[in-house]
């Protein structure tokens, strides 16, 4: 079997793996409602919060925080790249109470509140992907010597 | 573009599995610096200080993350491959059993690894991992508690754990690797053999002496460059993983601190046990009076004993790849289908209907190794 081959086959083993695992999934919706589970416990009307922020809601009414889903994807998904520190750390520099009164005034948007966190969380995004752009930069450069020294090599 | 000869990039795999492991315990041993086996700074320790306060923290544990992932990835690229080309016979039979200590070791450390950040998912996949421990007949919960130090996960199984992930599984991984790898042989013999060309000597004497015209080839550009081409190729790959997509090796939920009283709705291991997983979940039904339970961690002691002993289960003493062979060609694409099935179903919520196909994928997969040596007598005949 040639290279070309090896790597259809790899290649598709792989796409099936990543379809497998990362799509399929999120076909599935779990049966577990952080919003539900919220109905039940508190007693009280959610609706207000709901898609707004449910972690200070939680915080607010039962000492206790949960991230919805929306939290997730928005931020700790998009950001894990550049991985915020302790995500509760949101709670430790502002109080429940502040951060939901910023909210509340600027009325931001999910983008607006991306944007907060990487501000506040990832302040060396920069320096990381140009570190990133660098490596690759410089494995490029190694890939293409080997490959002309072996050619030269096979010639001789 | 010119065509490199003889360049398969299945051959370089374990080369590059070296490198990667190499790159892994460099990034542990910086990490460890950092790390506080504590129950309760732990969590603070690897996402705060690591990843923020210590300088280049967050490239080292990115590589340390994103490698093991990788590894396993490649691992299980180099232990298909070699049964593909049926490497685990005859004189290559040593190379198959340390191997699979080698798989065996790493499963450890990946799983003792993945407990120390001390997030949610940390905290109950270790949970409910050690808990299957309690299937072994006869002393289950006795071994449960040995291996936890504890009735339940605390300090001491993280220390534990810590202990076992950077001392003593990189210890064997280490030593068996050099046999593995055939290192001791290679270096009491080979070294520093070539004559100017950079030929090597010491094959060429050797079928010098058997008197069959053999074309050997130079030992630089083929036992060095080129595997350090394909190596630098996969760093590539490796490297943009690292930097841009480092989130396919970190799960979300486990930036989130463990809480004892908060279990996640859905509780998953890494994908790479998570055929494994779904192979224990599969059974679900008991059979007369023998839980299903046991009959899962019955079929996972099948299925990797299998693996283990594939020398001696394929009878079938020619060297072939599995092309070349009538049924192993089917059996060995049926074994990589249904473990890619139980790993996707190993991540979906239970239902009734993932269940079933389970259970049908998982009865595939464990009959596959029951079979195998009938299915090997038979080509031969």
């Amino acid at each position: 079997m040639n290279n070309l081959k090896i790597s259809i086959i790899l290649a598709v083993l792989l796409g099936v793996m990543y379809a497998g695992l990362e799509i399929v999934p999120s076909f599935y919706k779990s049966d577990f409602s952080y919003i539900e589970y919220d109905k039940k416990a508190l007693h009280v009307e959610p609706k207000v919060f709901q898609k707004e922020c449910l972690v200070c809601h939680s915080y607010k009414y039962d000492d206790r925080f949960e991230y919805n889903k929306e939290f997730y994807d928005g931020v700790i998904k998009k950001y894990s790249s550049n991985p915020p520190k302790d995500i509760s750390l949101i709670h430790k520099i502002y109080t429940p109470q502040e951060f939901l009164g910023i909210y509340d005034e600027a009325h931001l948007s999910s983008e607006h509140l991306d944007e907060i966190v990487a501000f506040l969380f990832d302040e060396k995004k920069d320096d990381k992907n140009k570190i990133g752009y660098f490596v690759i930069f410089y494995l490029m450069i190694v890939c293409v010597f080997l490959y002309l020294k072996i050619i030269l090599q096979q010639k001789n | 573009m010119r065509k490199i000869n003889n360049f398969n990039i299945l051959l370089y795999s374990g080369f590059i599995l070296c490198v990667l492991i190499f790159m892994i315990i460099i990034s542990g041993l910086f990490l460890a610096m950092h790390y506080k086996p504590d129950f309760e700074l732990a969590f603070d320790s690897v996402n705060n200080t690591i990843m923020n306060e210590a300088p280049l923290g967050w490239l080292w544990r990115k590589i340390h993350g994103v490698g093991s992932t990788l590894a396993f990835l490649l691992l299980y690229i180099h232990m298909f491959s070699m049964i593909y080309l049926g490497f685990y016979k005859g004189a290559k039979r040593a190379f198959w059993y340390t191997g699979m200590v080698l798989y065996f070791a790493f499963m450890v450390v990946c799983f003792t690894g993945y407990v120390l950040p001390m997030g949610q998912m940390s905290y109950w996949a270790v949970q409910v991992i050690t808990t299957l421990l309690e299937y072994i007949p006869g002393a289950g919960e006795d071994i449960l508690i040995w291996v936890r130090g504890d009735f339940a996960v605390s300090e001491i199984t993280l220390i534990r754990f810590y202990v076992i992930h950077i001392f003593l599984m990189p210890l064997v991984l280490i030593v068996v690797l050099l046999f593995h790898a055939d290192f001791f042989k290679w270096f009491s013999t080979h070294l520093f053999k070539f004559d100017r060309k950079g030929l090597h000597v010491a094959k060429a004497q050797r079928y010098a002496k058997t008197g069959l015209h053999v074309e050997y080839k130079p030992f630089f550009s083929n036992s060095v460059l080129k595997p350090m081409l394909a190596c630098s190729l996969f760093l590539i790959l490796f490297f943009f993983v690292v930097f841009f997509h480092e989130y396919i090796s970190f799960d979300k939920l486990n930036y989130i601190p463990a809480d004892t009283n908060d279990t996640p709705a859905l509780i998953y291991p890494e994908w790479y046990f998570l055929w494994m997983l779904q192979l224990l979940k599969s059974f679900f039904f008991d059979v007369w009076f023998i839980k299903g339970s046991y009959i899962g961690m019955a079929s996972l002691v099948v299925v990797n004993f299998g693996l283990l002993f594939l020398p001696l289960l394929d009878t079938n003493p020619h060297k072939l790849s599995a092309h070349k062979r009538r049924y192993f060609f089917w059996w060995f694409w049926l074994l990589i289908i249904s473990l890619i099935v139980l790993s996707v179903l190993g991540k979906l919520p239970v239902s009734d209907v993932t269940l079933w196909i389970g259970f049908v994928f998982s009865l595939i997969l464990v009959s596959l190794f029951v079979l195998l040596p009938f299915i090997s007598k038979n080509e031969v005949q």
